[in-house]
């Protein structure tokens, strides 16, 4: 048969226009702001989730892995002696002060690895990153900040010169796609020179991390250094980014927030799909009565209106979807972030779907209680 | 072609009263209005506003049930058919021409013809030759693909009787069919419903206040205050 629905869609196309666009911006906004949530909870525990340990080891009461306090290094020895550990690493994490040659200063958080470490970081990097950090004064930052920390004139460039907390850095490497959740870059260092490029002092380090044996369970390994270490708190890797993802996106505020938004997107678009359908539907109402006098069954009509509206959402979802991976593209080189994962552009279609059919309910429920007599009256 | 025996009711109402609203403000429409309407006969129904007219044909064409009495189509009582079997009553039984037309403003000419079509189970290229046969009929063969809003009124009542005869329903009912039709498109119109009167055996209803159409009729009914008054030949 002829699609109605197909045809009643097309019919005025100033109004598709219109519902399109609204409609498509709601699954835009929602998708952005899911988007952005997942890149903010892949960035606040982006440097747990690199490393590739098993064991984090930090000052008790540590909530975020960017707000560890000091700890003495003797923690790596005895976590070393640990039946069951493969190898530990110091690491320090700790925020500082940048000072660029023209005078200007930032923010930067300091991460120092023992040279020729066994961890992942700093993750994605450019070649040649062992060797950077084994150069005097060392420093490897993130190609993204290369404006931001170079000089008025230009960007930042290997073997440019920098102050970190009153002692001379030389930036010796750049990574690739290492963004951290507030913005402020990790700056990748040694060991020896991070002790110098914060207040955590010589002879401690912010966390001991340490890798399991293959064969041995890591919840018995971090039960006996929790057992054994005084005044540390002993966490596995998935625990410890679970605390650092709930202490930025909901002790702050900032995960409710564009979650409070995307809900708000998924509002307005329902409204809209229901608005759009609804008003279409009244408009025709005759010629749904006409059709209902005709013989045609209310099950028959209101798979008219359930498939012009799924048509409306697939049209919009199509748009919208489009737009919202070319905005996580175009910002995916910027320290805002949008992750459009397949599963959520998926997810996306079944929402928009479920919305337009929830949406369309009203419409064919009116259809539904629409006297086939009242084409008389038309 | 409609194989109907001539003499026999197409349709029969028996006793049919209607009241709209609920006490205090109920109101009585038609009282006691007992007819037959027989095939290959167009049959008019007349009468002042608010005689009962359009609701009389509502419940002939089983969109309202009746307060009381019952409604016979082709010797089966439908007046207690539950409200899921009467859009299949209504596609075997009636078709219906409208006033205002009433077409798919979406769809051109031919599309709506295929719809009704489609309602009776053509579907395909056999719809599209079917709308296209039926257009033709109607005079209206080269305006297959032209839109509602791109015909006349003249030729978008046309349009809504092909839609009517793709149905082989043998009672067509027709509200006010030239109340938007100058006199030259009603005198067609008119001619129209009672070639397929006379020539396919469909027993033919039309509801109106015109007068220039009793010349084409077979029977005249006359409403008042929701009684039938007269009952009497036509001079066609």
């Amino acid at each position: 048969m002829i699609s109605i629905a197909r045809r009643n869609l097309f019919h005025n196309k100033l109004r598709l226009a219109s519902a399109v666009v609204g409609i498509a911006f709601s699954v835009l906004l929602v998708t952005c702001f899911v988007g952005l949530y997942l890149a903010c909870a892949r960035h606040t525990s982006g440097l747990i989730d690199n490393a590739g340990a098993d064991l984090w080891i930090m000052s008790p009461g540590t909530q975020s892995v960017d707000l560890g306090e000091s700890i003495s290094i003797r923690r790596l020895y005895q976590a070393m002696a640990a039946p069951g550990a493969e190898w530990a690493e110091p690491l320090i994490v700790q925020f500082s002060r940048w000072r660029m040659p023209d005078g200007r200063r930032e923010v930067a958080t300091i991460v120092g690895l023992t040279p020729g470490t066994r961890l992942n970081l700093p993750w994605g990097a450019s070649a040649g990153i062992p060797e950077a950090l084994r150069q005097p004064n060392g420093v490897i930052i993130d190609e993204r900040e290369r404006r931001r920390f170079g000089s008025a004139s230009r960007k930042l460039a290997i073997g440019d010169e920098a102050e970190i907390l009153d002692s001379r850095a030389s930036v010796t490497g750049f990574s690739e796609g290492v963004g951290s959740f507030t913005t402020i870059p990790y700056v990748f260092t040694s060991h020896r020179h991070a002790e110098r490029f914060t207040l955590g002092g010589t002879g401690r380090t912010t966390f001991v991390l340490v890798k399991c044996l293959p064969n041995h369970p890591v919840e018995a390994v971090r039960q006996w250094i929790e057992g054994r270490l005084p005044n540390v708190d002993v966490l596995t890797a998935q625990k410890f980014a679970d605390l650092t993802r709930r202490y930025w996106l909901y002790g702050t505020g900032v995960g409710a927030c564009i979650i409070f938004t995307a809900v708000l997107g998924l509002i307005v678009g329902f409204i809209m799909v229901s608005q759009t359908i609804y008003s279409s539907t009244m408009s025709k109402l005759a010629e749904y009565g006409t059709l209902k006098a005709m013989g045609m069954s209310n099950v028959a009509l209101s798979r008219i209106v359930f498939t012009q509206a799924l048509m409306l959402g697939l049209l919009s979802y199509g748009v919208g979807i489009g737009l919202a991976v070319a905005l996580a593209r175009f910002t995916a080189s910027s320290n805002l972030n949008i992750d459009t994962p397949i599963w959520l552009i998926a997810l996306m279609l079944l929402v928009t779907l479920a919305t337009c059919t929830a949406a369309s309910v009203t419409s064919v429920l009116r259809v539904f209680r629409l006297p086939p007599a009242s084409v008389f009256r038309s | 072609m409609i194989q109907a025996n001539p003499l026999r009711p197409i349709a029969r109402l028996r006793g049919i009263s209607h009241c709209f609203g609920r006490p205090p403000h109920r109101l009585e429409v038609l009282r006691d209005v007992e007819l037959s309407i027989v095939a290959g006969e167009m049959t008019l129904i007349m009468g002042p506003s608010g005689s009962g007219k359009t609701t009389l044909l509502s419940i002939m064409g089983l969109l309202i049930r009746p307060t009381h009495g019952t409604v016979e189509l082709h010797g089966c009582d439908l007046t207690e058919w539950s409200e899921s079997k009467l859009p299949a009553a209504r596609r075997t039984h009636v078709s219906f021409i409208f006033q205002a037309f009433n077409l798919l403003s979406a769809l051109t000419a031919s599309e709506n013809v295929q719809v009704a079509l489609g309602l009776q189970g053509v579907d395909g290229q056999d719809a599209a030759r079917g709308a296209d046969d039926l257009l033709a009929r109607v005079g209206l063969g080269d305006r297959a693909g032209h839109k509602p809003s791109q015909l006349s009124c003249g030729q978008q009542q046309r349009v809504a009787i092909a839609r009517a005869l793709a149905s082989p329903a043998p009672l067509l009912l027709a509200d006010e069919p030239t109340g938007n039709l100058d006199s030259s498109n009603a005198n067609d119109v008119v001619s129209l419903l009672q070639s397929l009167a006379r020539q396919e055996g469909r027993a033919v209803v039309v509801v109106t206040h015109d007068p220039r159409l009793e010349k084409f009729a077979d029977r005249i009914i006359c409403l008042e205050d929701g009684r039938v008054v007269t009952d009497r030949r036509g001079i066609s």
